[in-house]
């Protein structure tokens, strides 16, 4: 009756971080509610998942929690995500930023945020099967390679956009600069960005 | 507006830097379902998830993953419990039976009370087995929950595992578990870092070997506890445990 309250798997091997037709398929699983494809997307991506959420909320207590609603809103929601609308690792990705985003302003201060993401340690992740692990660290290593392309202060701008969800103006007022300046900044930096990944493969 | 722009402004959506009449504009077609906006707003999320890879790679935690799975199977099973329909059901049915029951001799009153009845106590176990699934994927779910495993000191017996959340309580679980002697039962205990045990309550697995205990407020903090235990008590259980716990789990092992 209540035999899966024993079934604890362990943790499953990492997959690779590119957008991949597998994770479509785990999706399609969720969505007939198999438990099981629910293991195995969170396998190929709580890496990721895990890391956006924590980058963004900035502790671990806080990144746990988010990290479980996001998966139980791909177990519950997973009917409503469409392939026509991106890959399924856009959307997961796209979730787990949009629910720490929430997490972190409904705290009572930005201040105690950007104290924390100080502190925060990168952690080295449990071992991947081999070929899994030289596609992990290739997809990264072209995406931080973009990364570094661009100019610092296009980089700068990206970053706290996407992970401090600040709008164009709060940027503005946040770094002293005009706001036609920070969204020449973002403009370009992201038209950059999606040539060098376009030539890494990536997008 | 050429498409790059269109493609540019999506990317400015996605990271949540428009505002004003672009924002109001660029949501309108959106709602509407533009095709051209749709195709740049999905070009413009490929290449926005893309930034999540620049993060520092972490790990997430080791019990995440069998949270997440658990919180999804047991939600999956109380939404297959027909609980809601059974009552509406009900309802209608008394009502329906009152209906006959003006209509019928006494005989068939007397019949009717009793099916009933019957259908009363099913929609009672109903919901008490709903709500024990509840509160078993509340424990489950719950931010502060940890395992423990309690090892059988005899060979071949099978494990039990518990979840204990300060917040929510606490939930044993096992099965293939083999039925107490006529006259006994199985009693848990929270043994404390100091002190004498707690009971936690009392159980017996069903029919198939399965055990589910769930046992509220039995200690106000899992931190004071050292370990659980299981022993074989006389029916109606013991106020100290009588015979030597057949299962043991340390806490923080």
């Amino acid at each position: 009756m209540l035999f899966f309250l024993m079934s604890m798997a362990g943790l499953g091997g990492a997959r690779p971080v590119r957008p991949v037709a597998e994770w479509d398929g785990f999706i399609q699983g969720i969505r007939q509610g198999d438990d099981r494809a629910l293991g195995a997307l969170y396998d190929a991506s709580s890496r990721l998942v895990y890391s956006v959420v924590l980058r963004i909320v900035g502790n671990a207590a806080d990144a746990d929690e988010v990290v479980q609603d996001v998966y139980a809103q791909v177990w519950r929601s997973a009917g409503d995500y469409a392939t026509e609308r991106g890959s399924a690792s856009a959307w997961i990705v796209m979730m787990a930023r949009s629910r720490a985003l929430d997490k972190i302003r409904s705290r009572a201060t930005r201040e105690q945020r950007e104290t924390q993401l100080d502190v925060v340690a990168e952690t080295h992740a449990k071992e991947d099967q081999p070929e899994q692990a030289v596609m992990k660290r290739q997809a990264r290593s072209i995406i931080q390679s973009a990364m570094a392309t661009l100019a610092p202060e296009q980089r700068q701008v990206i970053e706290m956009s996407f992970f401090m969800g600040l709008t164009h103006s709060e940027l503005a007022a946040r770094l002293g600069q005009p706001l036609g300046t920070i969204k020449t900044r973002i403009r370009l930096g992201m038209n950059k960005l999606r040539d060098s990944l376009a030539v890494g493969g990536l997008a | 507006m050429s498409y790059e722009l269109l493609r540019e402004q999506c990317e400015a959506y996605l990271l949540g830097g428009l505002e004003g009449e672009e924002l109001q504009h660029l949501q309108s077609r959106i709602d509407n379902n533009d095709p051209e906006c749709l195709e740049a707003l999905r070009e413009a999320t490929e290449l926005v998830a893309q930034l999540g890879h620049a993060a520092p790679l972490a790990e997430p935690p080791a019990l995440l993953r069998s949270r997440i799975l658990n919180a999804a199977r047991a939600e999956k099973r109380t939404s297959a419990l027909p609980v809601s329909n059974w009552a509406a059901y009900t309802g209608w049915a008394v009502a329906a039976a009152l209906l006959i029951a003006t209509l019928v001799n006494r005989n068939g009153l007397t019949a009717i009370r009793q099916e009933l009845a019957e259908a009363r106590g099913e929609v009672s176990r109903l919901t008490l087995k709903s709500d024990q699934y509840r509160k078993v994927a509340s424990i489950l779910m719950a931010r502060d929950a940890q395992v423990i495993r309690l090892t059988a000191t005899a060979p071949e017996a099978p494990q039990f595992r518990a979840y204990w959340s300060k917040e929510s309580g606490l939930v044993l679980a096992g099965s293939n578990v083999s039925a107490p002697a006529s006259g006994r039962t199985m009693q848990l205990w929270v043994v404390p870092k100091t002190g004498k045990p707690v009971s936690a309550g009392l159980f017996a697995p069903d029919s198939t070997g399965q055990v589910i205990l769930i046992a509220e407020n039995v200690f106000a903090n899992p931190g004071d506890a050292a370990a659980l235990a299981i022993s074989d008590e006389p029916m109606g259980g013991s106020p100290q445990p009588t015979t030597t716990p057949a299962w043991v789990g340390k806490l923080g092992d």
